[in-house]
């Protein structure tokens, strides 16, 4: 990273509170605290910049009433127009000013795809069954 | 960097799970100035949400942003990754991360970064993406704005 660069703090290694015992003038007792969990020691690392990505690995549809199993993978596309964020094994896309944006338009054609085929389970053709199963395998309903 | 999970008493339902660690659900990624965190109570205090930063020019520096996330549903190892980029863009300005372990599933992940000297290259908007092995999780946004000055009174006016 240059010279310029944000500087992370960080806060695991901090030390442990200094216990202050109390002058005692109204007969109060020093209560020590207690510590119940330990912070753990993580590892972390400063990346050098990279350039935008053109695959990504989706873990939300912005929909609660989904769960995601299975990460989605997205194919990104930029355009003059903003962004296109399409899974191409279902066929599907979504579009927007950002790669968020682009992928949160995905999240709700993916969740609503799923809602109107799942409706009609048991009168789907073998492409829309196997679409269906390549949904079910990447999210399901929470119960 | 903060991040809290209890300590694994029931780290053995992990054996249960799936080999990779499943994808969590973020419930909440916040920016503000600091998260603090109590060791004694575990408990953390976010200090100045925001969403808006103003200045008069470019570039300039935020001297203190925290980020806070809080990630249900997840259990094993995870290396979590932030990345800012400019929306304008989508250039990457900065990317950390950091590797945690979810002992306990049934309990939340919290996550609590501070940045100091967080560079702004010019006025527009900037997003925060959360990762989670390198799975897309969600975003924060902040705006910068240029802070419009009241214009100067006339000299002798009122």
């Amino acid at each position: 990273m240059s010279a310029t660069a944000p500087r992370l703090e960080i806060r695991v290694g901090q030390p442990e509170p200094e216990f202050i015992p109390s002058p005692g003038k109204f007969g109060l007792r020093s209560q020590p605290v207690v510590r119940q969990k330990v912070l753990q020691r993580i590892h972390v690392e400063i990346h050098q910049l990279g350039v935008r990505p053109s695959e990504m690995l989706l873990g939300t549809i912005n929909d609660l009433r989904f769960r995601v199993l299975k990460p989605i993978p997205v194919h990104l596309e930029f355009r003059q127009d903003g962004v296109v964020a399409s899974w191409q094994e279902v066929d599907e896309f979504g579009m927007g000013n950002s790669i968020s944006i682009a992928c949160d338009d995905l999240g709700h054609t993916i969740a609503e795809l799923f809602h109107s085929l799942a409706a009609d389970e048991s009168h789907l053709g073998p492409d829309l069954e196997k679409v269906l199963a390549v949904l079910k395998e990447h999210i399901a309903h929470r119960p | 960097m903060i991040l809290s999970s209890s300590p694994g008493k029931r780290a053995l339902t992990l054996c249960f799970l799936a080999e990779t660690s499943p994808i969590p659900t973020l419930l909440a990624f916040i920016v503000c100035d600091t998260v603090i965190h109590d060791v004694g109570t575990q408990k953390k205090t976010l200090v100045g949400v925001f969403d808006i930063v103003h200045s008069p020019i470019v570039p300039f520096v935020i001297n203190s942003v925290g980020l806070y996330a809080k990630m249900v549903e997840g259990a094993g190892p995870y290396t979590v990754k932030v990345r800012m980029v400019n929306l304008k863009d989508e250039s990457p300005l900065m990317e950390v991360s950091a590797n945690a372990a979810w002992n306990t599933p049934e309990d939340p992940l919290e996550l609590g970064m501070n940045f100091q000297g967080l560079p702004i290259p010019e006025f527009g908007t900037y997003e925060f993406q959360l990762f989670a092995n390198d799975i897309y999780l969600g975003r924060a946004l902040i705006r910068a704005r240029k802070m419009e000055m009241p214009p100067a009174a006339p000299p002798g006016g009122k």
